[in-house]
């Protein structure tokens, strides 16, 4: 069955809109057949409760997977300590782990985001014209996450607006209603 | 897996129908193809399913994936750009496989990756969202990670919600 929707909204509709600053981003590229390896890697970090913010990760031709992990800054140290001791790559090698700190994140969602054109091309249009650079992001579902460079949030923030309806107060640690456990290692 | 594995709970897991992956890698400076191509996709009124954009080393990757219905139409008009069709590539046909909910839980990414891994199934993509962690796959690898899914984690009995039966389209 197809549903055909009309969308008029003088600005694109958000919900759950949210800024989180003091972040970190660790990232690395595991080799050929290692994604079990990685797999394990988090389960052994998980079993401290810790907890991510975001994960995307890019396949690669030879089946090797670059994974960015997002997490707390305040857990930064922890993560990277035990990912380093479990991984055990030497930071000089090309699959070391690399630590981006600090950076912010914006995210929010909206209705049928995934199932309507224009939305990429707005929020990262309105991001381009105004030269804020954009670290990480994933369109995933009806959700939008932006990772930023330190103090690139507030300033995307106010561009963002322009364009897409955004409250007047934003989120920052609260939690969006409709999460659940999120972000409780905070 | 470790004798006293516990299978992890899921509220359920979805596929997509066939999609049609665009990969393309720009230059962290200079023109990015990646917006170029957002554009005309919303300039065609194609909607984007799933996108991630990263930056590793020189480059900004970028991975897009739409209706394979609308792969005719988009290999043309990449291929009418230099610029796209230079740094463009595709794979299809993939689907998305999004199991809900991960509650931010390392667990729930670690058992997934482990899973698929162990079944020796390339993830193209990977993403979380608010509640779900969704996998670009080949989509003659689904049936199989679905199984492989199986030995980790626990999906509700439910057959419908394995694949959506509503689409919605915007005019």
């Amino acid at each position: 069955m197809e549903t055909v929707a009309v969308y008029c909204e003088p600005k694109l509709r958000t919900y759950g809109f949210k800024k989180v600053t003091d972040l970190s981003l660790l990232s690395w590229t595991a080799g050929p057949n290692q994604t079990a390896a990685c797999g394990l890697m988090f389960q052994k970090l998980g079993e401290t409760g810790l907890r991510f913010r975001l994960v995307v990760a890019h396949g690669s031709e030879n089946r090797g997977i670059t994974i960015h992990l997002l997490l707390d800054r305040g857990m930064e140290a922890v993560a990277q300590g035990r990912l380093q001791g479990i991984w055990g790559r030497p930071p000089e090698s090309d699959q070391a782990i690399h630590c981006l700190s600090p950076v912010e994140m914006l995210f929010f969602h909206g209705p049928h985001y995934g199932d309507r054109y224009g939305i990429a091309d707005l929020v990262f249009g309105v991001l381009a014209h105004e030269s804020i650079s954009v670290v990480l992001s994933a369109c995933s579902a009806s959700s939008i996450y932006l990772v930023l460079p330190h103090k690139e949030a507030q300033h995307a923030v106010a561009v963002l607006s322009e364009a897409i309806e955004i409250p007047k107060e934003i989120g920052t640690r609260g939690k969006d209603p409709r999460e659940k456990t999120i972000h409780d290692c905070t | 897996m470790p004798a006293h594995f516990q299978k992890i709970q899921t509220g359920g897991v979805k596929v997509s129908d066939k999609l049609l992956r665009i990969h393309i890698a720009d230059p962290l400076q200079g023109e990015k193809s990646a917006d170029r191509l957002c554009r005309i996709l919303a300039e065609e009124k194609i909607s984007i399913v799933f996108l991630t954009m990263d930056r590793t080393g020189v480059h900004r990757r970028t991975s897009c994936c739409v209706d394979i219905a609308h792969e005719k139409r988009v290999r043309a008009l990449i291929e009418s750009e230099k610029a796209l069709r230079e740094r463009a590539c595709f794979t299809g046909a993939v689907g998305l496989l999004s199991m809900f909910p991960h509650q931010s839980q390392l667990q729930v990414l670690g058992g997934s990756l482990l899973a698929l891994g162990e079944a020796n199934l390339p993830i193209l993509d990977l993403s979380s969202s608010l509640a779900a962690l969704s996998f670009v796959l080949r989509y003659t690898d689904l049936e199989t990670a679905l199984t492989a899914l199986g030995r980790f984690f626990l999906f509700p009995a439910d057959p419908v919600q394995l694949r959506s039966s509503v689409h919605v389209r915007q005019e």
